[in-house]
């Protein structure tokens, strides 16, 4: 691991976050749009822990280093329990629309608009 | 920041009352609709009603305590907190206490209904009280998680469907931006705290090699566009319309002004932990408050739908109250100009009251499971039912900014600031806004007031004692507030001795 | 400097004034419906009529006291300042809610209260048949009380509340038979053009309440209070000229533009003739004798600003006088005998600008006592005979009414002389000294207004004097002289459908904007009206109204023949043989109205034999006027009167300045930009400045309103889009 830069970390997370937010905007099915905003919740993710490994803030002095590394695998366990509450709301919704409409295409959801 | 990371920090308990308090009541609505399924709802206001009142009693618990951090610098007991808290609080109470005939009314099952309501709270609770911005988002979530549900609580409905799943799916996605902005920010400072961003800038001298500024700037980006999504402001306001709309009116009321106060409230937070970076983002949030002013005053003008007015309304309203936000942050950095938040706290309340009261008035019609929200729909209302519309008409008076409401002493404080800080030009825009909203105001008054009930008047539900409560207290509000506006600055300002230090940093950090 | 008043004082009866029409506002909104249930119809109404006027005359009686009193003072000691509580009470501003009892003040407090009872008495005659009857006197009290607030108001916010409060109340009496669509349009056009106006002077008064909260340092006491009057007065002439000759001409200019929409100056006026819709003495109180002359108030009220920007006084003096001669123009072409009045006011409201304008403040207000006097009775005479000729108000259908209706000629035949400017009448005291302070006043403002020639403006007063007195001859041969009765020779009335047809027909105009009824309820209106509806024929037989009626045609009759003798104490005349006697009006109202800074003892100053001459010329320009006119019409109705053509055809369509505002702005740019915007149709409303801004703002709510498009996709894409420009922008900030 140590051969690995931060870097490539950040990278990977910074494509992931740009391939999730593209894919909200391309795609039309809602669960598949709802993948997409996993995927970028999962590019936060990443950078959390990527950081939370390698960085040295520049505020050590101030900050305890511990608590940094600490903060950013906090943060993954929250973010993974705000998405799995975010994924049983919004199976649910989409399960509702589906039961009264048959069909889940976003293009076809317009009736509030103006 | 605590001692070590193996000492758990020190419980205060006292400081959590509220959130507790709010929850609990939630949870025990929850139990009493189990235990007595699908019968009146009354059980279930009274309790409500009285947690919140508990809750509200718990906050005044905390009033006179100093101002500090507890939890290791998680959770901030303060003035500010407590009074946005008690905001809050008080639009849950608000809510409660007029959803009842609308509910029954528009078929909403209610079991769900009251302990969403009461979470949701409790998210904006959160956030208002910590400077985290780990918690922060995790209150944001609590905050929003329930509301889709809420928005989606007329299951049957198409538009109430739509609702949910639009406010669902651009919700999440405005989350993914600020998580992502804040592990920028973390990945820059090495904490989530918001000092932790100032901090970092005051080193910018003795860094100047390694300095993480694209980083930390990214993340602040990032974590505005969360904001601003939360906030409604342009060009992330596209939701509202469609969301107020569609979702069931008590909810848009609770949705208007709850979301509103936490994420402005929240919003304060956040850019006093980066006040020392106000010259980079203050001019994206001038931009965005003069196309948040003028494009939600103007696309209420072309619309037909009572809710969709106010909808716009309420974004409109965003770009008032990010001119105070921002002239607030400007003057931090004047060594000559005092602002405190006081003006921001006021126009939250004034304008929580009106949107509030307004859309219990807008709920009257609905009725046997149908609701028109069309201005034709509401002709007539003056007659069937007079107190609510006399009270619609202080609303509408103090949403346009009419002397002698608390709409217009807001207005007038925001005015005064934004001068304060040199930025005139951005007053006259708010001014000249102001006008332009009279005309859609007025629309909804002569719906209600002057004009007759066509040959099918649409039928209202009969005005129950709740609704009437709620139209009456947010009435007194924002004539008490205007009346009354220095006491009410006096009692939310922050003690002398207690003064919330903007700034505040820990002592050895503190640079030359 | 204001006198603090202790809680004993007489000045504070002034509350009492005040709080009258308040009470009488909220019994008859509370009451109004159940007395004339409980009571029955007749005897209901009179009670309800009572208390409608009794607020009013006892508010008059109590400000006569307090005007009393002040006039017992010294000049200096002549302004009281009370409170009641601090409104609003910040660390760094206080606005309190505070009156001021001065004599500016009183003047207009006396005009509004005392010609106020005497049409709300006339009104209890006028609107004894309506249905409404309550909501009527519930919107005239409150309408008093906005119009009390307004001028007695200490401070600019106060001022602003009254001042909406009379547009308010304007708008909903302009509206107040709503069943005939063009009432409501009229009515919309109102308070839309106002609007403008508005704009206007909020942003004059936000542009002073930056200029004072950024010198509170260099006010001193009363620093907190500085957007009250006294404040204000007292530091203007340090604080504004610190900010530079933009600002110094800007502030009045802007306050100038909001005076403009509520006084009805062009291009501004051209609400003032439509709102004639309302019901005769909404016109006679609100639209003649009152609220329109709150510009003119506003002006002299705040004369100080204006008297620091010379420019502004000239933009004031020549749109009062174009305004008066344009105005003045257009009446002749009008042959609905309201119409005639509305534009006459327009004219004499010009006439006050025009004195302001020049400087002599305290004359302009002296034109708006005596305007009020002889408007309000012409109006209420008109009221008169429009009530004898079934509602019909086409004068050319008169003629020799004389002879049925005594009491309203020989009071009009006071009106009228009055206001062509006839000595001894109230008129001729105004008017002559307005023309010859203009005169006067030429030398020093022709040093002020570069190339301008200010004789200019006495040339187009003296014109407009002329043909004042003309077309009022003509309003009053064609109602009440000639041969004929005119209305004899028209054909009987079939009890006709197309009444209502007409009314239905029209479009149902902007619904656009939610302002309107929808068709049913139009439709049931116009049946509802057709009922009630007679029709003027040959067997028409005119009654002379009743004492409710009479008694203030009498009273403001004598008020237009003799006060201007009183309140000039004869000194135009008594100069002229030499005596120094003092004007009683210009003293009274020096501390309050006179020129704070120009040299008002030098610049008006004129020989007598001037003097003379300018009098002499002034009644000439009356005499000449009145007989041309009378030599023209006593015959009875001319030919060219029954369809009007050439330049008074022209002159009837307001010089098409109307139509072609609705030409430029609706028809073509709906041509220019057909296809796209089919909407423009939708919802037309007439005239340019409605049309202009509802359309440039409703264009943008359009364009803006197409971005919602209902798609989550789109939503986000535009999320994005706001997340990348932000982004954009914070990166180039740290790569710069």
């Amino acid at each position: 691991m140590e051969g690995i830069p931060l870097a490539a970390y950040l990278s990977l997370g910074a494509v992931m976050f740009a391939i999730g937010a593209l894919g909200v905007v391309i795609r039309r099915n809602p669960i598949v749009i709802f993948m997409c905003i996993e995927l970028m919740l999962n590019a936060a993710n990443l950078t959390f822990l990527a950081f939370a490994r390698y960085h040295e803030t520049p505020l050590s002095r101030i900050i305890d280093p511990n608590d940094t590394y600490m903060t950013g695998q906090m943060a993954v366990i929250f973010v993974m329990a705000v998405a799995a509450a975010e994924v049983a709301i919004g199976l649910g919704i989409i399960m509702a629309i589906f039961r009264s409409r048959e069909e889940i295409d976003v293009d076809k959801l317009n009736l509030l608009r103006g | 920041m605590s001692d070590t990371n193996l000492t758990p920090a020190p419980i205060d308990w006292m400081a959590l009352l509220p959130i507790i308090g709010v929850t609990a009541t939630g949870v025990i609505a929850m139990i009493i609709e189990m235990i007595r399924p699908r019968q009146t709802n009354n059980a279930i206001v009274w309790c409500c009603l009285i947690g919140l009142g508990v809750s509200a009693y718990f906050v005044l618990a905390n009033w006179s305590r100093p101002a500090e951090e507890t939890f290791g610098g998680l959770f901030m007991n303060d003035r500010f907190g407590q009074v946005t808290q008690l905001l809050l609080i008080g639009v849950a109470f608000i809510t409660v206490l007029f959803s009842e005939g609308y509910l029954r009314e528009k078929r909403v099952p209610f079991g769900e209904y009251y302990p969403l309501v009461l979470w949701s709270t409790v998210g904006g609770m959160i956030m208002v009280a910590t400077r985290d911005l780990l918690i922060l988002f995790l209150g944001l979530e609590v905050l929003s998680i329930a509301l889709y549900v809420l928005a989606g609580l007329k299951s049957g409905e198409k538009r109430s469907q739509e609702a949910a799943l639009k406010y669902f799916l651009l919700g999440a996605f405005a989350s993914g931006f600020m998580l992502y902005g804040i592990a920028l920010i973390y990945g820059a400072t090495g904490t989530t705290h918001v000092t932790g961003i100032g901090e970092l800038y005051a080193l910018r001298e003795t860094l100047v090699d390694r300095y993480p500024f694209n980083v930390l700037y990214a993340g602040i980006g990032m974590v505005t566009v969360g904001f601003a999504f939360k906030a409604a402001l342009v060009p992330f306001h596209m939701w509202t319309p469609d969301v107020y709309h569609g979702a069931p009116t008590s909810v848009t009321g609770f949705m208007a002004a709850g979301s509103k106060i936490a994420a402005f409230a929240a919003l304060i937070r956040f850019l006093d932990g980066a006040m020392d970076l106000s010259s980079v983002w203050l001019p994206v949030l001038t931009v965005l408050a003069v196309l948040t002013m003028f494009l939600g005053n103007l696309v209420a003008l072309v619309q037909r739908d009572a809710k969709r007015i106010l909808a716009y309304s309420s974004i409109a309203h965003a770009g008032y109250l990010l001119v105070a936000v921002i002239a607030y942050s400007k003057a931090q950095g004047m060594f000559d100009v005092e602002i405190g938040y006081g003006t921001v706290i006021y126009y939250l309340l004034a304008y929580g009251a009106m949107t509030l009261g307004s859309f219990a008035v807008l709920s009257l019609t609905a009725r046997g499971g149908r609701e028109g929200t069309l201005l034709e729909d509401f002709h007539g209302l003056w007659r069937r039912a007079p107190f609510p519309a006399a009270m619609m008409l202080i609303f509408m008076a103090s949403l346009a900014g009419v002397p002698l409401t608390g709409g217009f002493v807001g207005k007038l404080l925001i005015f005064k600031d934004a001068i304060a800080v040199d930025m005139l030009w951005l007053a006259l825009v708010l001014a000249v806004n102001s006008v332009i909203s009279v005309f859609y105001y007025l629309r909804i008054v002569l719906a209600i007031v002057v004009r007759e009930p066509d040959l099918h008047p649409t039928r209202f539900a009969a005005v129950n004692p709740g609704l009437f409560a709620a139209c009456g207290i947010c009435g007194f509000l924002l004539i008490w507030i205007a009346v009354a506006v220095d006491p009410f600055m006096k009692w939310i300002s922050p003690p002398e001795q207690h003064a919330i230090e903007l700034r505040e940093s820990p002592p050895e950090s503190s640079v030359e | 400097m204001a006198i603090p008043v202790d809680s004993q004082h007489w000045a504070n009866l002034i509350w009492a004034v005040l709080l009258l029409p308040l009470a009488g506002f909220l019994f008859q909104a509370a009451f109004g419906k159940k007395i004339t249930d409980l009571l029955g119809e007749s005897a209901g109404r009179a009670v309800l009529g009572f208390m409608a006027v009794l607020p009013i005359a006892a508010g008059f009686l109590l400000s006569v006291i307090i005007a009393r009193n002040l006039g017992g003072l010294e000049p200096e000691a002549r302004l009281f300042i009370t409170t009641w509580f601090n409104w609003i009470d910040l660390q760094s501003l206080q606005v309190p809610f505070e009156l001021r009892v001065d004599t500016l003040s009183m003047t207009m407090c006396l005009i509004v209260t005392g010609v106020g009872a005497l049409i709300h008495l006339y009104a209890t005659g006028y609107m004894a048949e309506d249905r409404d009857y309550p909501r009527f006197f519930t919107y005239m009290n409150l309408f008093i009380l906005f119009m009390l607030l307004l001028v007695l108001g200490n401070n600019l916010p106060l001022m602003f509340i009254g001042w909406e409060g009379v547009g308010l109340c304007s708008y909903l009496l302009i509206g107040f038979w709503y069943q005939k669509i063009e009432n409501a349009k009229a009515a919309n056009k109102a308070f839309i053009v106002n609007r403008i106006g508005d704009w206007g002077f909020m942003i004059g008064m936000f542009l002073l309440f930056a200029v004072f909260a950024a010198s509170q340092g260099v006010i001193g006491e009363g620093e907190l209070r500085y957007l009250s009057f006294d404040v204000m007065f007292a530091h203007a002439q340090e604080v504004i000229p610190q900010f530079g000759p933009v600002v110094i001409t800007a502030i009045p200019l802007l306050l100038f533009v909001g005076a403009m929409g509520k006084s009805a100056q062009f291009p501004l006026y051209l609400w003032l003739p439509d709102a004639m819709a309302g019901p005769t003495p909404v016109s006679a109180l609100i639209h003649a004798a009152t609220m329109v002359t709150a510009g003119v108030y506003m002006v002299t009220r705040c004369h100080i600003f204006f008297e620091l920007a010379p420019v502004a006084m000239l933009v004031v003096a020549c749109v009062g006088a174009f305004t008066a001669i344009f105005a003045a123009s257009v009446a002749f072409g009008q042959t609905d005998i309201k119409r005639v009045l509305a534009y006459s006011t327009v004219s004499q409201l010009g006439y006050m600008f025009l004195a302001c304008g020049v400087g002599a403040f305290s004359t302009g207000m002296f034109h708006v006592t005596t305007h009020a006097f002889f408007k309000a009775l012409l109006f209420l005479g008109s009221g008169s005979v429009i009530m004898a000729m079934s509602h019909d108000q086409d004068m050319r259908k008169y003629g020799k009414l004389s002879k049925y209706l005594p009491v309203t000629y020989f009071t009009m035949l006071v009106g009228w002389l009055a206001i062509a400017g006839i000595p001894p009448l109230a008129g001729f005291f105004s008017k002559d000294e307005i023309l010859s302070k203009v005169f006067s006043s030429g030398s020093h403002w022709a040093g002020q207004w570069g190339g301008f020639n200010p004789a200019v403006l006495y040339v187009v007063g003296l014109v407009t004097a002329v043909m004042t007195a003309a077309y009022m001859t003509r309003m009053f041969y064609l109602t009440f002289h000639g041969p004929e009765e005119r209305w004899r020779n028209l054909p009987v009335p079939a009890h006709h459908h197309a009444h209502a047809v007409a009314v239905t027909g029209e479009a149902h105009g902007p619904d656009e904007h939610g302002f309107f009824l929808a068709d049913e309820e139009v439709a049931r209106r116009a049946a509802e009206e057709e009922e009630t509806h007679h029709e003027l024929g040959p067997g028409h037989q005119p009654r002379e109204p009743g004492f409710t009626i009479r008694f203030p045609l009498l009273a403001l009759a004598a008020c237009s023949l003799l006060g201007g003798m009183i309140l000039a104490g004869l000194n135009p005349l008594a100069e002229m043989f030499g005596a120094e006697t003092p004007h009683f009006f210009e003293v009274w109202n020096e501390p309050s109205a006179g020129a704070a800074l120009l040299p008002a003892e030098t610049m008006f100053r004129t020989e007598h034999s001037t003097e003379w001459i300018l009098v002499g010329v002034s009644v000439l320009a009356a005499v000449i006027g009145i007989a041309y006119m009378r030599f023209r019409y006593a015959k009875g109705l001319p030919e060219d009167e029954r369809r009007l053509r050439g330049w008074r055809r022209a002159a009837g369509m307001q010089w098409y300045f109307d139509a072609a505002m609705y030409r430029l702005f609706v028809e073509w740019g709906g041509r220019f930009s057909n296809g796209v915007k089919r909407w423009f149709d939708e919802g037309v409303i007439d005239g340019l400045l409605v049309h202009g801004s509802a359309w440039t703002v409703g264009a943008f709510g359009k364009v803006f309103r197409k971005t919602e498009t209902g798609y989550v996709r789109t939503y986000a894409m535009t999320m994005l889009l706001g997340s990348v420009l932000i982004l954009g922008y914070f990166i180039w900030v740290v790569s710069r």
